[in-house]
């Protein structure tokens, strides 16, 4: 350290107009591993950049930054494994004083400015780069909860299962049941259940009464599908 | 309609998520391919070395004419790590200095005025020392550490300045300056003393040289400088072949012009050995290197390579330390063609190793009897049937017990190719000629039309013998019946398994999807090469086009595809017709036949042939060949003068100039854009979700013209029809910084632009928030539309004709009907240095932006779908915005991971991206290529919807059938059972 500061006082006594320079230290925080050695931090200013690539020890320095480079820059980390924050920083005044703080896209402040002395600045990382999409592999579980699957499931508990739970019920709400069913339009099993498929065309045309269209009706539901066969023989 | 809200809902969430198309992690590294180059290597820089003490295999490192710092290993040819040592920006004709310490686990490199140190096995950076002049010379200290301390000599003003910087750290230990305005060569370390070699001019002409001595550890000068009489035969630092700082002995070798004699000088010292130079067998040595061992430890033998028209010889020399004197202790023989030699050392021991175009032949620097030799088979030599010359060659010896030797080289041949050699076996060829590709096209594969000739012949003969001729041809098929049903079983399972590789083709042919093309390549060294796009970029053929002088460049402006040839258009109206699948060349013209040509642009004539009109520097059209062009073609033109003009073709031989184009006073014109020539448009309007429609404003003559401001930051960007010249929207960026890239495109009806802008007191009360400036790199993204309302053609509605010279006035009322345009601004991470759009076949397919980010090393391809300006603002969208597709603005736009088409590849230097279509509408090609890497791959916007992708597994899927089909037949009892007691019960 005492050699460099020696070659600060020397050049400054070799070029006297020459300003006093800084150096800027940017480290990445420790737990982050060796980065790939394209990352670079980057200075952007209108019509200048500043680049420092990544050093051995994990760190970014900027050598010689002088008045002359006064200015609110842009400070970036391209880096492929990891989203880093984006700052703002000035260099201004002698000496010359470097403020770091946390900027939005834009360039808009939106932390305290911080001035960063000769132990740097430690950047903080966002998130690790992910660049592959995982493909939906093949998964038991996932089918089984396709809803379509879902429904035949339950379709199949419906056909199973009703038959058991009727043989285990009390005969009398079995009775009851099963004349539920057979009132109900739905109901019939392999029978035909649509009343208008029923629906004597020929008794209609030949002047039917409703009462007696309706005791077809009810006979053809009883009797499953000989019935429409009964009721023209009837008409 | 009350229901689909909900409905749509998700398939509004499924939309989104297929917007970022992503990258599979099991098609990445198949379906792209890289080359990641170095450049040429060069003969002083490149190297065979430990990356450290502990490590037992050595990397070969080279820093090449691009200024590239790169490790090679050299069991496979891959990169290890690259640093680009200069910008592009930075001009290329110095050329940089590479130190490798021994024992070490650094590099030092130093170009222009930067030293930089590297971490050997990884190349990131240990540290940089930045000098005002530029450094002429480096050099370890001599120390008995394994780190050793930097000596530089720089060249600042007039003065001559010797540093000597810390290992490690790069501090500066002390510094000497020499003010005596001699023209500072190069530094010596050797053991205490550190020996600063200088040209001084001597009264008449020529140099001597000047020897300075230094004490390595204070920088003070001790005694006198010697000078050497050298001025009769140095006349530049060329005539110094030279300067031995590392073996055991210092030594500085310079000759005189004519190449007669030899001076030899142990450096502290000032007596000089002189060699007459042989001429050995009547051949006269034309060049003469120097080969001598790097390692300080070995022994001080070197080896004098001469090198005649069409053949070479050598002489090792030995130094006798004690007597400051160099004998030459034996000659090796003269061999036709140019070969190169090598040192080596391994311990005291020195090796040479000469490589021909037959053979390697392996000599020990201390007898002249050949330790071994192998006959390098013809196949290397890059692939060349003909054996060639070898530029120069690194080669690394190691001698095992029972005398037998290892030899690894690494040759550089005149094509630019860099080939490893192990014991005489070729290893592997980097293809580094190819590096500097100034243009470059997709070549479509021709169809393979033998069925289609046999078919045609047998539909014109009569049906007898066309029955015949088909029978026949079965026939003749039979014979790969046995080829092909040996490999069925193979493929089948392959395709079951998910074996692509097994499946693959390698064979030169078109595919069913497309996919398979050939990509023409042009480099800036003359060369022209051909890449299978649909097979890992392999190089198909790779041939020297045009001869160039060594500082001369190939400015290549176009590739034109015809059927089966290719037309290759450089500056000065040179132009070469080649055939894509050999690469033989059929027609070749030198350029700068007429002064002041540019170049030709082809034309279609009336009658559809092709005319070549000749172009020239200020923008005016040479002299027309005798054309009809028929109701007249527009030729749009950029002159120097920073003027776009637009000359009118019609009959006769004199073009008109219809319209100028001039950017406003203090801008000019940067870059002049065309919508792709291959732009297909599939819906001329834009279906809205509550079924109206915005009808885009498609003018195929449509420029996009940026124009930045010469001395403020400032950029503006005009819309103009190519036809009439008429600005139909212009747009200004005061504060667009005009030193960062300035990047633009135009598609179907839109443009997009990037650029980096801070905003000026122009704009200050409109883009400052709480006093700050608002800064970054911008993306913004425009579409043109017919029309502000939906369902309206704006004055074109009613009027029955459309003029292409007064598109902006309709025919009666002198309305203007100038498109409406919509714009939306991003704000983007980093610079984007290069943008193109994807093209499919049908342009059905959403396209994609695909932008260069230079910061990142990335090829990034950003859906237009995420671009779209009418994205809802400051609200969320609503139900018909959805159904559109549309999400709410974001100004902030990253650069997603998945986005990046590269993936973790490190593709650096890329300036150029094409496209071409594929035969499925979802995927486009893509090539990316520039100053030194080429990239390649597939893209698909919205997801690879009409091909079956990696995931799909026909295993799967047979065993999914046989599972329902088992499951079938042991359910059918039960249910037929069921249906039985049902009837019966009921």
């Amino acid at each position: 350290m005492n050699s460099f500061l020696s070659l600060l006082a020397l050049l400054s006594i070799l070029f006297p107009t020459l300003l006093t320079a800084t150096s800027l230290t940017l480290r990445i925080p420790p737990h982050i591993p060796a980065l790939p050695p394209s990352t670079t931090a980057i200075l952007t200013i209108t019509g200048r950049t500043l680049r420092a690539p990544i050093t051995r020890s994990n760190s970014f320095i900027f050598n010689n930054i002088t008045s002359a480079d006064a200015g609110e820059y842009l400070l970036d980390i391209a880096c492929k494994d990891y989203d880093f924050m984006s700052y703002g920083l000035d260099v201004k005044g002698e000496g010359p004083v470097v403020e770091l703080y946390r900027v939005g896209r834009g360039g808009i402040q939106q932390g305290e400015k911080m001035r960063v002395g000769k132990e740097g600045f430690e950047l903080r990382v966002v998130r690790a780069r992910e660049y592959y999409e995982a493909r939906s592999g093949f998964s038991p579980m996932d089918l089984l909860k396709n809803p379509m699957i879902l429904i035949a499931i339950v379709g199949l508990a419906f056909v199973f299962g009703m038959p058991y739970l009727l043989d285990n019920m009390d005969p009398e709400m079995k009775a009851e049941f099963e004349e539920q069913q057979k009132k109900s339009i739905l109901s019939g099993g392999a029978g035909t259940t649509n009343p208008l498929q029923n629906f004597d065309m020929a008794a209609w045309m030949a002047g039917k009464t409703a009462g007696s269209a309706e005791q077809s009706q009810d006979e053809g539901s009883a009797t499953g599908s000989g019935s429409g066969v009964k009721a023209r023989r009837r008409g | 309609m009350r229901l689909s809200v909900p409905i749509l809902l998700p398939s509004v969430a499924v939309l989104f998520a297929s917007i970022g198309h992503a990258i599979f992690a099991d098609e990445a590294y198949q379906t792209d391919y890289h080359l990641p180059l170095l450049g040429l290597p060069q003969a002083h820089t490149t190297l065979f070395h430990r990356p450290s003490a502990a490590s037992k295999a050595s990397l070969l490192y080279t820093l090449s004419d691009r200024l590239v710092l790169g490790a090679v290993n050299p069991k496979d040819g891959a990169v290890v790590w690259r640093q680009q040592l200069a910008n592009q920006a930075e001009n290329h004709t110095a050329s940089g200095l590479l130190k490798a310490p021994e024992r070490g686990n650094t590099l030092i490199s130093a170009f222009n005025g930067k030293i930089q140190t590297w971490d050997a096995t990884d190349g990131r950076l240990v540290w940089e020392w930045q000098s005002r002049g530029r450094i002429r010379s480096i050099e370890t200290a001599a120390s008995s550490e394994d780190e050793k301390d930097i000596l530089a000599l720089s060249h600042e003003g007039a003065d001559a300045i010797i540093r000597r910087l810390a290992a490690g750290t790069g501090y500066l230990l002390w510094e000497y300056v020499n003010a005596s305005g001699d023209t500072p060569y190069s530094l010596v370390s050797y053991k205490d003393s550190v020996f600063y070699l200088s040209l001084h001019s001597a009264l008449l002409k020529g140099f001597k040289i000047k020897v300075t001595e230094l004490d390595a550890s204070t920088g003070k000068q001790i005694g006198q400088p010697t000078v050497l009489n050298s001025d009769s035969e140095v006349t530049s630092e060329d005539s110094i072949l030279h300067v031995g700082a590392n073996s055991d002995v210092p030594i500085i070798i310079w000759t005189d012009k004519g190449l007669k004699t030899l001076k030899i000088n142990i450096i502290g010292t000032k007596q000089i050995t002189t060699v007459n130079i042989p001429s050995s067998q009547g051949d006269l040595a034309e060049e003469i290197v120097v080969h001598a061992s790097r390692s300080s430890t070995a022994l001080p033998h070197f080896l004098i390579h001469y090198k005649a028209a069409n053949s070479h010889w050598g002489e090792v020399y030995h130094i006798d330390a004690a007597k400051s004197t160099a004998k030459k202790a034996f000659d090796l023989p003269l061999l036709g063609g140019k070969g190169a030699f090598s040192a080596s050392s391994q311990g005291p021991d020195v090796f040479f190793t000469r490589h021909t175009a037959f053979e390697n032949i392996l000599v020990s620097s201390a007898a002249p009897n050949v330790l071994n030799s192998w006959n390098v088979r013809p196949k290397s030599h890059g692939g060349m049937l003909d054996p060639q010359d070898i530029t120069h060659a690194a080669s690394e010896v190691i001698a095992r017990a029972g005398s037998t030797y290892a030899v690894r080289s690494a040759l550089a041949l005149p094509s630019g190719d860099w080939e490893l050699i192990r014991n005489g076996n070729p290893s592997w060829v980097r293809p580094e000629g190819l590096a500097g590709m100034t243009a470059a096209a997709f070549v479509g594969i021709a169809k393979q039309e033998d069925l289609a000739e046999e078919l045609a012949a047998e539909s014109m003969r009569n049906p007898l013998a066309a029955y015949l001729h088909r029978v026949t041809r079965h026939v003749r098929d039979l014979q790969y019946l046995p080829d092909w049903s040996g490999a069925l079983p193979k493929r089948l399972l392959g395709s079951l398994i998910g074996d692509k590789a097994s499946t693959y083709d390698q064979s030169l042919r078109r595919d069913g999807f497309g996919f398979h093309k050939i990509v023409l390549i042009a480099t800036d060294r003359g060369r022209l090469a051909a890449l299978d796009a649909g097979n890992q970029g392999k190089v198909i053929w790779n041939i020297q086009a045009v001869s160039l002088k060594a500082e001369e460049t190939w400015d290549v402006l176009d590739i034109e595809v015809e059927e089966g040839t290719a037309l290759i258009r450089a500056k000065g109206g040179e132009f070469l017709r080649v055939v894509v699948n050999t690469g033989t060349i059929l027609q070749y013209q030198p350029g700068a036949m007429i002064k002041s040509l540019k170049t030709f642009v082809s034309v279609l004539d009336s009658s559809g042939k092709k005319v070549l009109i000749p172009v020239n520097d200020n923008g005016c059209l040479g002299d027309l060949p005798k054309a009809d062009f028929g109701h007249g073609t527009i030729v749009v033109t950029e002159g120097e003068d920073s003027v776009v003009r637009g000359w009118g073709l019609t009959k006769g031989t004199n073009p008109k100039l219809i319209w100028r184009f001039m950017p406003a006073s203090g801008e000019r014109v940067e870059s002049v854009n065309v919508r792709p020539s291959y732009d297909p448009v599939a819906s001329i309007g834009k279906a809205l979700g509550d079924r109206n429609v915005l009808y885009k404003y498609l003018n195929p003559n449509l420029l996009l013209i940026t124009a930045i401001g010469v001395e403020i930051s400032a950029a503006t960007f005009y819309i103009l029809d190519g036809t009439s010249g008429s600005v139909i929207y212009s747009v200004t960026h005061p504060g667009g910084d005009t030193r960062q890239p300035i990047v633009s495109t135009m598609s179907e009806n839109w443009f997009a632009y990037s650029l980096y802008s801070e905003s000026t007191a122009v704009t200050q009360d409109v883009t400052q928030i709480d006093g700050q400036k608002l800064k970054g790199y911008q993306l913004v993204v425009s579409e043109l539309y017919e029309s502000l309302y939906p369902n309206d053609r704006g004055s074109l509605g009613s009027s029955t004709n459309f003029s292409t010279v007064y598109p902006t006035a309709a025919d009666e009322d002198d309305s203007l009907a100038s498109p409406h345009v919509i714009s939306q601004t991003y704000l983007i991470p980093g610079p984007i240095s290069s943008m193109s759009v994807t093209s499919t076949l049908q342009g059905i397919t959403t396209r994609s932006l695909l932008c260069v980010v230079p910061d990142l090393h990335a090829l990034i391809s950003i859906s237009k779908a995420f671009l779209d300006p009418r994205r809802p603002v400051g609200r969320d969208p609503s139900a018909s915005e959805m159904e559109e597709g549309l999400f709410r603005y974001s100004p902030l736009l990253g650069f997603e991971p998945k986005w990046i088409l590269s993936h973790k590849r490190d593709v650096i230097s890329i300036s150029n991206v094409i496209t071409s279509p594929s035969l499925l509408e979802s995927t486009s090609l893509v090539f990316a290529f520039g100053n030194l890497d080429l990239f390649g791959s597939r893209v698909s916007p919205i997801g690879a919807f009409d091909i079956l992708g990696n995931g799909f597994s026909k295993l799967q899927l047979v065993l999914t059938v046989v599972a329902l089909g088992v499951g079938t037949t042991l359910v059918t009892p039960f249910v037929r059972r069921k249906q039985i007691d049902g009837t019966w019960k009921a």
